[in-house]
């Protein structure tokens, strides 16, 4: 038999492109006409998964305006109907010719969303608000597979129910779905005090877990557990009032002339304080050109914590194997985040291999930490032997000979304070970095009044908030402010010290059971950008401790996040304490011990003036002096002065 | 087992720590429905953007296709002329070849006859009969 002549054909298909249908029932619409053939010719839609046959022929005013001549303009609509499985299908459209053969006339993607789970309601009612304590019933289907286990849901409710029971009415709906004769459910019990829309949550044979709105609102203000003075249907709360309050966006910072690869190595995980100031920096940079990989001893997953980071993050492992950098180069600059020995050893490997220029970044007085941690006196241990400091360092603290060796081979030093360039050699480049807040969480964010109402336990109360572990080198200071909590308390002014971290250090057990009731303590927060909303509960934020060889020389994260919410800031003459202004940027203790932050509090809450005042002032010291892009634009100078070009 | 019952002097404070606590669950399980909304919107672009490529891929296959057929007949008639020619060349050919045959007979003949012409001029009778060949005018 010869083969049929090709139909010139003519079409369109209407249904918007790309197809994507979400139904169960398939409905593709358009229009096709062929010269020489009087009437339009059948058409259909062939997939791999099945054929959607012609249902249905529609009048077209506008193809008889393309095609005048044509008798079949008028009447060469076409509607494609049926059932198809759920996937992305070839889908190919063809015209039947007058012998009976199809001819292919477009090929097109066709999307089929999984058919939706449905629950419905309709026992006692179908619709509306349910205000009795009844079981309830209703049927709920996914085509694809039965349920295993359903829950209803309203307000904070959540009420079991039996499922797989008998509905003659759903196959009708679902002829083809062999499991709708056993939708039903009903509650196992009577309906709870609750209030809300009533959901359906079910867990499905494979164990995917499905859930469907009904119509249904449930309403009953009280049952035997629940009094009448309790009002289920007031809104909720909400801690986070400052969405008004964000910043705009800033601009993006000037790109680099010449981008650098920079790799930062932390000595500790992304959860740790320096990886919040590295994570900044290398945001900045990034977003000025550079390319910026950071490197961690252990738990890269704690990389999760941070707000959309654009940096890469490496295990030290990785960074061995010369992995961080997409061309293939290795890093321009390597950033070592402090002396400690962890850092060190890395370092001095990736040098060799890459060539790269080292800066090293001081944070602490390593000497006193090392000091504070073993317990030791600095002297003491600056006297031992090589070999025996390899054996009493741990890895995450600096050798006290190493360190210095490291120091002297650096490119470039940055500094967190000033007091750090003591451990500067001489004629090192050095640069100080200050630290910022994170613009995007930490701004000036009002107190938000229902909240605290609801969690004061008494009127006018005082709430402080410090965040931070608890570890060998602060555990005095944060003593003194338990204390000061105490005595506060103690003598009438009710005070309430909202705390995050871990205890690292205990506590001493009668200070502990003391300040106990006065003291929230929420454990580890694990993303830093949570923070803000719950330290704009306090009144007033107080970094504890005094002047000594350990505090001079760092500079406590948290302060420019103190400063950049705008409430007073309490503090040590100390690092930062040195810099402002007592009465105009914060309130200024020669010690901020407990005797020295309970006085400090008694005055700010006598004189609302002078808090306001503090608050402004905080808020205008972080505007001219904290800025993660001001100081990632100085780094990046420093970093171009100290690599060739 | 039960678990310990908080003493009643502290269950305010949980109250007040576990209000707070829940605040941070909040903002956690915003966190995760925003990055699941913006995955999720992502997801739908690759699918709109790789439905959209695979579309406009299958109408250059078709166009293509249409090409392709085009040059198919194209070449079949190609061919068909070219089958036609060759058959007609062939038949010149082989008529050039018995052309070629008879006149190389013919050539042969007349090397033949002019072989034959010579020898008769060079014979002795030809030359004894030469004067009788002048009488009439044609001595050679």
């Amino acid at each position: 038999m010869s083969p049929a002549a090709a139909l010139v054909l003519h079409f369109e298909i209407e249904t918007p492109r790309p197809l994507r249908l979400a139904a169960r029932e398939v409905v593709i619409k358009g229009w096709c006409l062929a010269d020489d053939l009087p009437a339009p010719p059948p058409v259909r839609l062939v997939t791999p998964a099945g054929i959607l046959p012609l249902t249905g022929r529609q009048s077209r005013a506008d193809v008889p305006q393309l095609f005048p001549r044509h008798p079949a303009a008028a009447h060469c609509g076409f509607t494609l109907a049926g059932r198809l499985p759920p996937g992305v299908h070839l889908a190919s459209f063809e015209a039947q010719r007058p012998d009976g053969t199809w001819q292919l006339f477009k090929q097109l993607t066709l999307a089929i969303e999984r058919a939706p789970f449905v629950a419905v309601l309709d026992e006692p009612v179908s619709q509306g608000t349910l205000r009795d304590r009844v079981k309830v019933g209703g049927w709920a289907l996914d085509v694809d597979e039965p349920v295993a286990e359903l829950t209803l849901h309203y307000g904070h409710r959540e009420l079991a129910c039996d499922p797989e029971l008998l509905r003659n009415d759903v196959p009708g709906q679902f002829p083809d779905v062999p499991h709708a004769g056993r939708a039903g459910f009903r509650s196992q019990d009577f309906l709870v005090a609750g209030h809300g829309p009533m959901r359906v949550r079910a867990r499905l044979a494979s164990g995917r877990v499905a859930i469907a709105a009904t119509n249904v609102v449930f309403s009953v203000a009280t049952d035997e557990n629940h009094a009448a003075g309790l009002d289920l249907t007031v809104p909720r709360i909400s801690l986070d009032a400052a969405s008004a309050a964000r910043p705009p966006i800033p601009a993006a910072p000037t790109r680099a002339a010449r981008p650098l690869n920079v790799l930062f190595i932390l000595h500790g995980s992304f959860a740790a304080n320096s990886a919040l100031h590295v994570a900044a920096l290398a945001n900045e940079l990034s977003a000025a050109g550079h390319t910026c990989a950071v490197a961690v001893p252990h738990d890269p997953a704690t990389l999760a914590q941070h707000d959309r980071p654009a940096f890469r993050g490496l295990t030290f492992a990785e960074a061995e194997r010369g992995e961080g950098f997409a061309d293939g180069r290795g890093p321009d600059v390597i950033h070592a985040w402090t002396t400690r020995e962890n850092v060190r050893v890395l370092t001095e490997k990736l040098r060799l291999r890459h060539r790269a220029r080292v800066l090293v970044h001081l944070e602490d007085n390593e000497r006193q930490l090392l000091a504070l941690t073993l317990a030791r006196d600095p002297a003491e241990l600056d006297r031992l032997s090589d070999a025996e400091l390899d054996r009493l360092v741990p890895p995450d603290l600096s050798h006290p000979h190493r360190s210095r060796a490291f120091l002297a081979a650096a490119d470039g030093v940055t500094v967190i304070t000033e007091r750090l360039r003591e451990f500067v050699p001489a004629g090192k480049p050095v640069l100080t970095l200050w630290p910022a807040a994170d613009a995007r969480h930490f701004y000036p964010r009002p107190l938000p009044e229902k909240f605290r109402r609801v969690l004061e336990r008494t009127p006018g109360e005082t709430v402080l908030f410090y965040h931070g572990n608890v570890h060998a080198a602060n555990a005095a200071e944060v003593r003194e402010l338990y204390a000061a909590v105490v005595e506060l308390n103690r003598s009438g002014q009710p005070v309430t010290l909202i705390r995050t971290g871990l205890d690292r250090v205990e506590l001493p057990a009668d200070l502990a059971a003391a300040a106990a009731p006065h003291v929230l303590n929420l454990g580890q927060i694990p993303h830093h950008h949570h923070l803000p909303a719950l330290m704009a509960l306090a009144d007033i934020l107080v970094q504890p401790g005094e002047p000594d060889a350990f505090n001079d020389y760092r500079f406590p994260s948290k302060l420019p996040e103190f400063f950049a919410l705008g409430r007073p800031v309490v503090l040590p003459r100390t690092n930062l304490g040195t810099v402002v202004r007592h009465g105009t940027d914060a309130y200024v203790l020669d010690r901020a011990d407990a005797a020295g932050i309970a006085a400090a509090v008694r005055a700010l809450r006598a004189d609302p003036a002078l808090a306001a005042r503090l608050a402004h002032g905080a808020l205008a010291f972080a505007e001219k002096n904290f800025s993660w892009r001001r100081s990632a634009e100085a780094l990046a100078s420093f970093y171009l002065a100290v690599t060739p070009s | 087992m039960k678990p310990d019952q908080p003493d009643p002097a502290e269950i305010p404070q949980r109250v007040r720590q576990q209000l707070i606590l829940a605040q941070v669950r909040i903002m956690e399980l915003e966190d995760a429905r925003d990055a699941a909304a913006g995955r999720l919107a992502e997801i739908e672009r690759l699918l709109h953007t790789a439905q959209t490529l695979t579309d406009q891929k299958l109408d250059e296959a078709a166009q293509a296709e249409k090409v392709r057929a085009d040059l198919q007949v194209q070449f079949d008639h190609l061919r068909q002329l070219q089958t036609a020619t060759s058959a007609l060349l062939e038949a010149a050919r082989a008529r050039l070849e018995e052309t070629t045959a008879g006149a190389a007979a013919h050539q042969l003949r007349v090397a033949e006859l002019e072989t034959e012409l010579r020898k008769l001029k060079a014979s002795r009778s030809w030359r004894w009969t030469a004067w009788l060949r002048a009488l009439g005018g044609n001595p050679s």
